[in-house]
């Protein structure tokens, strides 16, 4: 009897034995199978088909179901075509692998700084940092977190160590002067500017913000330079005709002001911003029916826009409107407008 | 050539606008009528101008009409702008000053004195300096102590109102209109708490006195009073009438903060006196002196109380003081008087005139009028602030540009809720002379905001493909498929060395024949990918074994391990023919069958007396009924083909299962990989008998 069940299963076990041992094979063959769906799904990613790579690494994870670098890779595919909840859970399986898992760590913390998670991200980028300390990237988006906190010391420190990695790294120097120029350091923050253009002089934003913090510092023609810069190099930035139009107002150039305000109009026709700036300069010319014309266009196209009502409410009062100024200053007020109630006192 | 032309039309031009012109027959050879009209014009002005400036502005119509016949007459030019200058038109007499100027500077030793008070009138202060200073050389040629010192201060004004003027005040400043003001004199207004009322004083034709002041060729003074309609709008001004207004100048200048006592200028007494009247029901009594303390036998033309009426602030020209007139300080005693008066001191009073004094509801906040300080011509409204820990004023701070202007502006007055002042002014809206005007003071400059916007973040202002992917594997593609394992029996598991027949299917051919190890049982065979394959395993005394193959040109490289149990050739033993092939869903047998079934016909033909059972198996798909029905046709279609190559019938039979006996989990409803459903779809054969 024990003989019978000792032969009965050792039939058994043959029998499993023979198919274990072709289901291994198989597997073996599934391996490199899931190599090459894995390679070209790296091949699609790289050539810009997220669909396709996104498939191609789920091919290769269906048939080895360890496969971290193709969650990290479908994980990366994900990312780009923003489906970042996906991503998330890829990259909580990749990083299980120690070869992907300073990159998994800092590209959850992506997602999840995409995602609005910020403090889920500042711990990823943590990680990441721990994970490999000589890694300027996972600094750079820390120090990003930080800025947006207002944190602008520990931005600047995150920036530091960013830039320690990596002398070349111009968004961390543009970054770096922003946080010196929400601290008030105007000096510090141009040096960065300047440093991060030095790098890459194609970045329209520098010239910008250059622009700006040199106009914070009263130094009106060179912040003229560095708007003119980012205007050559995009004829189509509005933001940065404002920008210069402003500079040009600061010094009392009030026509060449309205010329760049008009200018900024014309690339984007539904930029508020400019129809207020050009109100105000007209202002300046006395040209108060042009004021109020530009302040109303303004506060058409962003009906929210309290510094238009300020604005306009100036021209109104000047135009011997008080009813219709204080009309304006309230409306700013109530809009929660900084500093509206000091325009109001005259009014009833 | 050209050349040479065009410079002597450029000087001939110039040569004529710079020639003085006289009223000489000469000049004008063919309108000796016009000459001499012109000419009798010159004379009727000039006998108006040579009695003085009183009778200026009666010699305008005579000059004007001679200067219209010949305007480049460089006399004529100045007399005009001296007559205007002195008249309610002053404003209009630049350009004549400029014409004579241009047409012979030295045509009065006094041209760049009143040339450089126009300018300065103007607000052309540059020019009025440079004019001041080259009349400064003349007057330093034949020392004037008094026009030397003139004109030091009129080029300081002149400093002081580039200054002014660089920053305007904002303030709307409106004449009060035609119900208020008229072409003659008006001013020293003071209003009610609320603005509703206003009094002030008049030198307008209907004056009580009926005449006209000799000394300044114009009507006496008078208190007139005007209220606001509905709208907010005055109405005529009337003259307050008798008792206030009498028979002479009478002229307002102080209200009390209650509204029950009114300051009154009476011009007929010692060289001008401040009087009291107070109101008595709704009339207002007869206007008593304020006092010997008060009143001197020189001028005291106004005042103001304190709010708290305890003190009055008055100005004189009376001896002891700064020079001209002064403002002095008088305090009520016990029995109700006025006391001995003082200087308010030298914070304030200058050696110019000061005048049109007015205490604010605040009790520290003087305004005045002044020459002096920081004037920027003529009177100008300055305002003081008394310090309580120091006793003393603060310096005179100058109201500014556009108040203040470069003529006079004088009694400043201002509403209790400091919203509008009101104050007596010349400016180009005069009606003439001098006019009440309203301040509406705008308070602080109100900003205009501009609004911009940087990308402070890079990556949020040019967002970079921060993802990052492992890098590619390295994949063998061998295209090769090794096929090992080992042979042995099916119970005994002794090795067994068999033949391995490799057949093409697609070409219905053996390829290749490999024998197994007779010692290990094992054998290896290489395959190339690209063909469909059947693999058969045999030896004498075992049922032979079949696999099949299929390895598509895009297969890697791999290894399968197959170990092959034969079965010995005895009853019940079972075999699967995984080279049979079928059409889809019939039962119709594919070409690539041919060797599978000629070897099944080969191990009929070599045991005679062996009796098979095929069996057909479908996969779970399709409906059951379908299948079996399938397979027993498929079993059939074997069976047929074995006896249409000679195999007795009697030895075979055949049998349908259909999806009734699945080698593996892959049901009905089942989900599985098409690799399953092949394992299920077979051709079996069983030993029935040998």
């Amino acid at each position: 009897m024990t003989r019978i069940i000792v032969a009965a299963f050792s039939f058994l076990a043959f029998q499993g034995l023979a198919q274990d041992t072709i289901q291994a094979m198989v597997l073996n063959n599934d391996s490199i199978e899931a190599a090459k769906l894995y390679n070209s799904g790296i091949r699609k990613f790289n050539g810009k088909e997220m669909n396709g790579a996104i498939a191609d690494f789920t091919q290769a994870i269906e048939k080895q179901k360890d496969f971290h670098l193709a969650y990290m890779n479908r994980g990366s595919a994900y990312m780009e075509i923003k489906k970042f909840s996906e991503a998330v859970s890829d990259f909580n399986f990749s990083l299980n692998d120690p070869e992907a898992c300073k990159d998994s760590y800092f590209l959850r913390g992506r997602c999840h700084m995409e995602m609005d998670n910020l403090d889920k991200a500042e711990g990823d980028f943590g990680s990441a940092i721990t994970a490999n300390p000589k890694d300027e990237k996972p600094y750079y988006y820390r120090g990003v977190i930080k800025f947006g906190n207002a944190d602008y010391k520990g931005a600047i420190k995150d920036f530091d160590k960013a830039i320690e990695n990596n002398r070349s790294y111009a968004y961390a120097y543009n970054d770096r002067g922003s946080a010196k120029r929400m601290a008030e350091d105007y000096e510090g923050a141009a040096a960065d500017y300047k440093k991060a253009l030095m790098i890459d002089q194609s970045m329209v934003f520098a010239h910008n913000n250059l622009g700006s913090t040199l106009r914070k510092t009263g130094k009106h023609d060179q912040a003229i330079l560095a708007y003119t810069q980012a205007i050559q190099l995009d004829g189509q930035n509005f933001q940065a005709y404002n920008n210069r139009g402003s500079a040009k107002y600061d010094k009392e150039d009030y026509k060449g002001a309205i010329e760049d305000f008009t200018k900024a109009i014309e690339l984007n026709p539904a930029y508020a911003y400019a129809y207020n700036n050009r109100g105000a300069a007209k202002f300046k010319l006395q040209d108060y029916k042009g004021c109020i014309d530009d302040c109303s266009k303004a506060i058409q196209k962003n009906p929210n826009y309290g510094y238009a009502y300020l604005n306009r409410g100036n021209a109104r009062e000047l135009m011997r409107d008080d009813e219709g100024a204080c009309a304006d200053w309230n409306k700013s007020v109530e809009l929660g407008t900084k500093g509206g109630e000091q325009y109001i006192g005259d009014c009833k | 050539m050209k050349y040479a032309i065009l410079t002597f039309v450029i000087f001939a031009t110039g040569s004529l606008f710079g020639q003085d012109i006289e009223f000489e027959k000469d000049n004008f050879p063919n309108n000796k009528d016009g000459l001499k009209e012109a000419k009798n014009n010159l004379k009727e002005g000039d006998q108006l101008f040579g009695e003085g400036p009183l009778y200026f502005k009666d010699a305008i119509p005579f000059y004007e009409k001679a200067q219209a016949f010949n305007p480049n007459n460089s006399i004529l030019n100045y007399k005009l702008g001296r007559c205007y200058a002195s008249s309610v038109h002053k404003y209009k007499a630049l350009p004549f000053f400029q014409k004579a100027y241009e047409l012979n500077p030295n045509v009065d030793p006094d041209l760049n004195y009143y040339l450089g008070a126009a300018y300065h009138l103007d607000l052309q202060f540059d020019r009025a300096i440079e004019c001041y200073s080259r009349y400064q050389r003349v007057a330093q040629a034949n020392p004037d102590p008094f026009a030397l010192e003139e004109l030091r201060l009129r080029i300081k004004q002149c400093n002081n109102g580039k200054k002014l003027v660089e920053t305007p005040l904002r303030v709307f400043v409106d004449n009060l209109g035609d119900n208020i003001n008229t072409e003659h004199n008006e001013y020293g207004a003071v209003i009610s708490a609320d603005e509703s009322v206003i009094v002030y004083t008049s030198r307008r034709p209907g004056s009580t006195a009926g005449k006209i002041d000799p000394s300044l060729n114009e009507h006496f003074e008078d208190i007139y009073i005007a209220y606001r309609d509905e709208n907010g709008e005055w109405i005529k001004a009337n003259n307050v009438g008798e008792p206030v207004n009498t028979n002479n100048h009478d002229a307002n200048s102080g209200l009390s903060a209650d509204g029950q006592k009114f300051i009154i200028y009476l011009g007929k007494n010692n060289g001008g006196d401040l009087f009291e009247s107070r109101l008595e029901g709704d009339i207002w009594s007869k206007p008593e002196s304020l006092g010997k303390n008060i009143n001197t036998d020189y001028h005291e033309p106004s005042a103001c109380y304190s709010p708290d009426g305890r003190t009055l602030y008055f100005v004189s020209d009376k001896p002891g003081g700064k020079g001209g007139h002064d403002i002095y300080i008088s305090r009520l005693d016990e029995k109700g008087k006025w006391g001995k008066a003082e200087s308010i001191g030298d914070a304030i009073n200058t050696p110019f005139e000061e005048e049109g004094v007015f205490m604010h509801p605040d009790g520290k906040t003087l305004y005045f009028s002044s020459q002096g300080h920081s004037s920027m011509g003529g009177y100008d409204i300055f305002k003081s602030i008394y310090d309580e820990t120091t006793k003393t004023w603060g310096t005179p701070m100058n109201l500014g540009y556009p108040v203040n202007t470069a003529d006079d502006d004088i009694f400043f007055v201002i509403s209790a809720s400091g919203r509008h002042g009101y104050y007596t002014s010349m400016n180009k809206d005069s009606r003439g002379l001098r006019d009440l005007y309203v301040i509406t003071f705008l308070g602080p400059e109100k900003p205009m905001i501009l609004n911009n916007e940087d990308n402070l973040i890079a990556s949020i202002a040019s967002p970079v493909q921060e993802t990052v992917i492992a890098p590619k594997m390295e994949v063998k593609e061998a295209q090769l498929t090794i096929l090992k394992g080992v042979i042995s029996d099916f119970l005994t598991d002794e090795k067994l060395e068999a033949e391995i027949e490799i057949v093409d299917n697609t070409a219905n051919a053996v390829i290749a024949t490999f024998t197994s190890n007779s010692k290990s049982g094992k054998y290896l065979v290489s395959l190339p990918a690209g063909k469909n394959y059947g693999i058969a395993v045999k030896k004498d005394g075992y049922l032979f074994h079949s696999e099949n193959f299929d390895i598509p040109n895009t297969a890697a490289f791999q290894e399968v391990k197959k170990d092959v149990k034969l079965k010995q050739l005895s009853v019940g033993n079972k075999i699967v023919l995984r080279n049979i092939f079928y059409d889809l869903d019939k039962a119709t047998l594919r070409p690539e069958s041919t060797v599978e079934l000629n070897r099944l016909i080969k191990l009929m033909n070599d045991v005679p007396t062996l009796k098979i059972k095929l069996g057909g198996h479908t996969d779970s798909r399709g409906s059951d009924a379908h299948n079996l029905d399938l397979s027993k046709r498929r079993a059939a279609a074997v069976v047929k083909y074995l006896t249409e190559q000679g195999i007795d019938a009697g030895r075979l039979q055949s049998e349908g299962f259909g999806e009734t006996q699945l080698v593996n989990e892959c049901a009905n409803g089942v989900k599985c990989t098409e690799e399953q459903h092949q394992a299920n779809r077979r051709t079996e054969f069983e030993v029935l008998s040998l």
